[in-house]
């Protein structure tokens, strides 16, 4: 299956309120491929992840997006995340009184379900969360406590990631997962997404910063400006951009 | 057997006090969203068919022991007995009347507050209910469970006299099922002498046609405890009073209930919680969930009296909206007379979070299942003093369905 289309946005265009954010972005990863989103603030970075996601907060204008040739747009939030999908969140959301490990378990068997698999019980459930736990260095006692609450900006992504290694998605797209992590929590993290790398799978990494992608290496870097792809290359272009900053591709559209 | 002068004399001031105050109550900030006379309406005996059933699925499998009452009368053949330890009593009023009236006469109804017209309507009309008494120093293992199903129109009244530093739990619950319409009033009398300890459970799970009653009335003298908790579930208008008063120091009284609404039920919740004496503390912890065009009503006034310095006394109330057509009326109140005090209180009410629910659904759960999660987590501590076993898990289901 490497190589086929595993998502296609098309002409996408999305408001906000009155507000036009994505204002005809195209974008196409393959499986197997894993691609960069970079691009200054205010650029729609973060649009684009709640709008794959099915915030209702936005609304498409024009364009389409297909997951696997299947019309992203009409499905449900959570029919798109059976359907293979994952967004992991800038700011995860905190959820006291909601235990960390039911509300997981409770995600993986409605995937399971959708998949025609069996229901895993609490066993064994808990020891394939343990396994997964190890591979983000996560904290054991954090699988007993209300989701993110109290938890540390590194424990509230690793906790992200940790979801997409259950969920085992076909496309994952993390928004800024770096933001606000300590080096250690920037490694473990970006080791939760390399050991799920396959042919089968596809990645969009969105971040600000170049260090993230020296752990998840890209095979394509996009820059993101005023709510369209203005400039794509290879991963070298991340350094470039490290090094020269934006305006250089920028200008031409002011 | 005549009934003793004193019973005479309790209810004849029950009947007086009731009818005094009557039943319409326009104008009484107590019953400001419903008045007494809608929990009296007209009334239909439960099919006895059914009663075999009932009873078989609302046992609790761990309870020491079982007292059933239908329509307000006590059934020994139902119920499950064991024999009392030395300086234990568990039976029913009635009866305890007259094997133990020096006990009963002492502390029937003098916890009442004035001015409760369901209250004193209850003095007058009881006709049977539990009493339940712990000698000095000693404690009952295990807990009690009353299971009162509802049935024409009963009028329990629980009585709890314990010695000084004993120690009992005590479980209610109510039911009523099928469709007809039950009106069912208990009121659970405790008395609480030096270093006594009650841990009070009342489950309510009434049926649409349902129509609950129910107060808890206690004081508490020095250094005891006092710990109970309120699971509301249905019923088509449900009221509970909470009469306490912290009369020794040192005291401790901790409230806490957890209500849900839906269709056209409607329950309030009033509480009277005195100090009145120094160094004591409670907590009132109430939350409510209503859907539908349901309306769940919180009102809850904590007295410190002047002398009952360093009083702590925490009051809070949450609520949540399921629905549009659903509403809350919360009215948290503090009257405080001593200046040495720490009292805090706080309400709020709002909707699911609707960035967690979408948070929810980018994982997989459908909308129902997501609403659900949410609903246990905002409810979900409220269960916490509960010890697991089956009445837990059955506080759980009815949580959950719907």
């Amino acid at each position: 299956m490497s190589g086929d289309i595993l998502l296609e946005i098309k002409g996408l265009r999305a408001t906000a309120g009155k507000t036009e954010i994505l204002k005809g972005l195209d974008l196409v990863v393959r499986r197997g491929e894993t691609h960069a989103i970079m691009g200054p603030n205010g650029a729609g970075k973060s649009t684009l992840s709640q709008v794959l996601a099915g915030h209702p907060g936005y609304t498409i204008t024009e364009g389409a997006i297909l997951l696997n040739g299947k019309n992203l747009l009409e499905m449900e939030p959570e029919i798109r995340s059976r359907e293979g999908l994952f967004v992991a969140f800038q700011y995860p959301v905190e959820i006291p009184g909601l235990a960390n490990n039911y509300f997981l378990r409770t995600a993986l068997n409605e995937h399971r379900k959708h998949k025609g698999l069996s229901e895993l019980d609490g066993g064994a459930f808990l020891k394939l969360v343990r396994e997964k736990m190890k591979l983000v260095h996560m904290d054991p006692a954090l699988i007993s406590r209300s989701l993110n609450d109290g938890f540390s900006g590194g424990q509230k992504k690793r906790n992200e990631v940790l979801q997409m290694l259950l969920l085992e998605p076909e496309l994952a797209l993390l928004d800024e997962t770096d933001s606000g992590l300590d080096i250690d929590a920037l490694r473990d993290c970006a080791e939760g997404v390399n050991t799920l790398r396959s042919p089968e799978r596809g990645f969009v990494v969105v971040t600000h910063y170049q260090r993230l992608l020296d752990y998840i290496q890209p095979d394509f870097v996009h820059v993101l400006y005023k709510g369209r792809i203005i400039h794509s290359g290879g991963k070298e272009l991340a350094l470039e951009l490290e090094e020269k900053g934006y305006e250089w591709l920028t200008a031409a559209i002011q | 057997m005549s009934a003793p002068g004193w019973l005479t004399e309790s209810r004849a001031q029950g009947a007086s006090e009731a009818a005094r105050l009557g039943m319409e109550r326009k104008g009484d900030e107590e019953w400001f969203y419903t008045s007494p006379k809608e929990l009296l309406p007209e009334t239909l005996p439960l099919a006895p068919d059914k009663i075999r059933q009932i009873v078989e699925d609302q046992a609790l499998p761990d309870a020491r022991q079982i007292l059933v009452f239908v329509g307000g009368v006590y059934m020994p053949e139902l119920s499950r007995v064991v024999p009392d330890p030395a300086g234990v009593v568990v039976r029913n009023l009635a009866s305890a009347i007259e094997t133990h009236p020096s006990g009963i006469s002492g502390s029937l109804g003098l916890s009442d507050l004035p001015d409760a017209p369901l209250l004193a309507l209850n003095r007058e009309r009881w006709t049977d209910g539990l009493f339940l008494h712990v000698a000095a120093g000693q404690e009952l293992s295990g807990f009690v469970q009353v299971l009162e199903i509802g049935s024409g129109t009963s009028w329990l009244r629980h009585l709890v006299v314990l010695g000084e530093g004993a120690v009992a739990s005590l479980v209610e619950t109510h039911v009523s099922p099928g469709t007809g319409v039950t009106s069912s009033h208990t009121v659970t009398e405790a008395h609480l002498p030096k270093a006594a300890k009650l841990v009070h459970v009342r489950l309510k799970a009434h049926s649409a046609g349902g129509h609950h009653y129910g107060a808890v009335v206690s004081r508490l003298q020095a250094g005891s405890r006092l710990e109970t908790r309120l699971y509301a579930f249905g019923g088509k208008v449900a009221r509970e009073d909470f009469h306490v008063s912290l009369d020794g120091p040192e005291a401790f009284a901790s409230l806490h209930g957890l209500v849900k609404t839906q269709g056209e039920e409607k329950a309030d919740i009033s509480i009277k919680l005195r100090h009145a004496s120094p160094d004591c503390q409670s907590e009132q912890v109430f939350k409510a969930l209503a859907d539908g065009k349901s309306q769940a009503n919180f009102h809850g006034t904590v007295y410190v009296d002047r002398d009952a310095q360093r009083t702590a006394a925490r009051q809070s109330n949450k609520n949540i909206l399921l629905s549009r057509d659903a509403s809350v009326n919360s009215r948290p109140q503090l009257e405080i007379l001593a200046d040495d005090v720490k009292c805090s209180h706080g309400s709020a009410t709002g909707r699911l979070d609707e960035k967690a629910l979408q948070f929810l659904r980018s994982r997989g759960l459908s909308q129902e299942s997501a609403r659900k999660l949410l609903v246990h987590a905002f409810a979900g501590e409220m269960l916490l003093p509960l010890p697991e076993g089956a009445l837990r898990e059955r506080i759980d289901a009815l949580l959950g369905g719907g």
